[in-house]
């Protein structure tokens, strides 16, 4: 190769490339690339004497702005993501974001989207220098531009945010950038190469907008042949853009208890098709005030175990749990804890809670798997239907005599519309009756069980389906009045 | 009237003592009565007209679920008459056990309509009288405890002695009751009833609701 083809062949790339991504393909090295336009130009000088050649020949002054302007457009194998004067707007957006909301957080992890173009794009300069310099390239192995991109906003990023960046960061800040003008006509095309038959999701509504995914527009440049590509891929390019810059805060839970003292409130809304049965329920009293306090933008709360709305829950309190979706901070002291607490007690009679506090995501497992194990006890009020006879009665004190009793439970009537029909099988630890002295018929009755076991429906026997069933063991026909839990045995939340 | 005096049925336990609660039927289901089956028929029908007195009584919880119990009326609970067994084989072909049903949809449920027999029930004095549904609904379970009690049908109608639990479709489940006579409807009913064929016959009438036997 004479000189003047030398000189001829640096001139072309550099039309179409930006140094950075010259440098990316010819002699990557991550001390080079990080550097600005203008070492990485003297650099390109030093390793290849052509370069030198051409850029005294091709321009008055080096400096990268004539470079610019030179070019076909933005960098055809970047689209111009990759050049120093892209990484400080970047950066801007993001800051305008943060100023918007008033997320407070101490570490955060930058996502970056890329457009997908870049694939395309990715390939044909790989050709290109391939073809084009076979002669100086011996292994053509080019980072990755999103490697490249993130290593440059790094030091950006560490001097515009003043707080710490870390992989498990609580505030996730996405970046997408977007190649506005081959969005469209430059994607369909290349996407109508690919062969995969478009496959028709009954279950996801009709999604109008052509939707050009990663894996369809790799699989779609397989069938690209090269004319194709070089033809597709030789025009003016503008300059990439930030297309708009999300923020989300990762899941922030909190704990707590809760006591319920009520028997016309539901632990969630009650809704029978689509409308509310009561005004309110334990959830909506108890998360709302939590979810205004960390600005959250939705929840879910769960809880370890749940009540009827006709039962109080009492003593300790039933352990809760609420994930805040995109909250605006992640951290409470105890005093703001204690005031949120008092907000909410502070509502009505019927609710209260206790014991807030921040958890980790893995103390929430403790809540769901304390569900099964763990043990429950309630009071109940019940009643004989008829004057309970002599044998009743010394039955019903012969009641803490018995230590596990196991139950045989079908699905009861009560939810056998949204549960499947089963025979389960449950264990009351203890029971204990204490008589009513006012009224013969009267008693109350104590107990200790297994979660998950249907109190009602062991006193009443649900028409003969959980055996055997208070009624069994006192050869009566008796009924519950009144339901409270007096304790969910579960530690919570984690100390 | 009032909804809760519409569903009371005459089989409060002792009227003497003040109600604790009401029974767990009266808190949760609202009653309704098919008679006359398999033909069926409406209030109307039996003003003058005798009955077969084949009755069945719908119990409906307010999560659409129905439980199916024999009516008072039905000759099967005459005081005298002893049930002494209960056969879910309709059919040759056809035996209510074999229902087997998945899910919370309650899949592979045999399918019933007002005049599907649920189980034949035999008496001491050798009659046989087919139980039928009485609604449109798909079968979740027989009361399996009838094959080796039968006399539950009689000393527990309402309760424990109740023939099958059934599933109306969810489309159909606000129209359950319609095609049923309510408990005022079905007081008029059985009035009537004892009338016509105390009249016409010299056998007692078939009155008694063994509930009261208690």
């Amino acid at each position: 190769m004479n000189n003047t083809d030398a000189v001829k062949r640096w001139e072309e790339t550099s039309n179409k490339f930006c140094v950075r991504c010259v440098l990316r393909h010819l002699c990557f090295d991550w001390i080079w690339v990080l550097r600005n336009e203008s070492e990485i130009t003297e650099h390109l000088k030093e390793t290849f004497p052509e370069f030198l050649q051409h850029a005294v020949a091709g321009a008055d002054s080096i400096d990268n702005a004539n470079h610019q302007l030179k070019r076909q457009g933005s960098c055809h194998c970047c689209l111009g993501i990759l050049e120093s004067n892209f990484l400080q707007p970047c950066l801007k957006h993001i800051v305008d974001a943060l100023s918007k909301e008033s997320y407070q957080f101490a570490t955060y992890q930058p996502q970056y989207f890329l457009p997908v173009q870049l694939q395309v794009f990715g390939l044909y300069s790989m050709k290109y220098f391939e073809e084009k310099y076979s002669d100086v390239l011996k292994k053509h192995n080019p980072t990755d531009v999103k490697e490249v991109f993130k290593a440059l906003m790094e030091p950006i990023l560490i001097e515009g945010i003043n707080q710490e960046r870390d992989p498990n960061g609580v505030l996730e800040i996405s970046l997408h950038l977007k190649h506005v003008s081959t969005e469209t006509n430059f994607l369909t095309h290349v996407s109508s190469k690919c062969n995969e038959k478009k496959t028709f999701n009954r279950k996801r509504p009709k999604n109008d907008e052509p939707t050009f995914t990663l894996a369809r527009i790799r699989s779609a440049m397989l069938n690209l042949n090269d004319s194709e590509l070089e033809k597709l891929c030789s025009i003016d390019l503008e300059p990439s853009v930030v297309g708009n810059v999300q923020l989300f805060h990762t899941a922030v839970f909190v704990g707590g208890r809760y006591n319920k003292y009520s028997r016309e409130l539901p632990q969630t809304p009650w809704l029978v098709e689509g409308e509310r049965k009561l005004v309110s329920s334990v959830q909506e009293y108890i998360s709302t005030p939590i979810q205004k306090a960390f600005g959250a933008d939705s929840y879910n709360f769960s809880t370890s175990g749940r009540e009827d709305v006709d039962v109080r829950m009492l003593g300790n309190g039933r352990p809760f749990l609420i994930e805040l979706i995109n909250a605006r901070q992640s951290k409470m002291d105890a005093t703001q804890l204690t005031e949120i607490s008092h907000q909410i007690n502070g509502q009505n009679n019927d609710v209260s809670v206790h014991s807030l506090k921040v958890v980790s995501k893995s103390d929430c497992k403790k809540l769901k798997e304390g569900e099964e194990e763990k043990t429950k006890s309630y009071s109940a009020v019940c009643c004989f239907i008829y004057p309970p006879s002599p044998d009743s009665i010394s039955k019903l004190e012969d009641l803490s005599k018995i230590t596990n009793l196991e139950l045989k439970q079908k699905t009861p009537i009560r939810v056998l519309h949204r549960r499947p029909l089963a025979t389960r099988s449950r264990y009351v630890h203890a029971i204990k009756a204490e008589r009513n002295s006012n009224d013969s018929r009267v008693f109350k009755l104590l107990l200790s069980t297994q979660a998950g076991t249907y109190v009602k429906e062991f006193v009443h026997g649900d028409f003969g389906r959980t055996t055997p069933s208070l009624g069994d063991l006192l050869s009566a026909e008796v009924d519950i009045i009144d339901l409270d839990v007096e304790s969910v045995n579960l530690q919570w939340p984690p100390t | 009237m009032t909804m809760d005096d519409q569903n009371k049925d005459n089989t409060a336990p002792v009227k003497s003592l003040p109600v604790l609660c009401h029974s767990v039927v009266e808190r949760y289901f609202v009653r309704g009565y098919k008679v006359n089956l398999p033909k069926g028929g409406i209030l109307s029908d039996f003003c003058e007209a005798k009955s077969n007195m084949n009755d069945v009584r719908i119990l409906r919880h307010s999560n659409r679920i129905c439980i199916v119990t024999m009516a008072p009326t039905h000759p099967a609970l005459r005081p005298g008459t002893t049930i002494t067994s209960v056969s879910f084989k309709v059919t040759d072909k056809l035996d209510r056990s074999n229902n087997v049903v998945s899910g919370k949809r309650k899949r592979g449920a045999q399918w019933l309509n007002p005049s599907s027999p649920l189980c034949i029930v035999t008496c001491d004095d050798g009659a046989q009288h087919t139980v039928f549904c009485g609604i449109r609904a798909k079968l979740v379970e027989m009361n399996e405890r009838l094959l080796s009690k039968p006399k539950l049908l009689q000393s527990k109608t309402e309760t424990e002695g109740y023939v099958a639990i059934v599933m109306p479709k969810l489309e159909e489940a606000n129209h359950t009751m319609d095609g049923l006579l309510t408990a005022e409807d079905y007081l008029q009913y059985r009035l009537k009833q004892e009338t016509l064929h105390s009249v016409s016959s010299d056998k007692s009438p078939p009155t008694s609701d063994s509930n009261n036997k208690i």
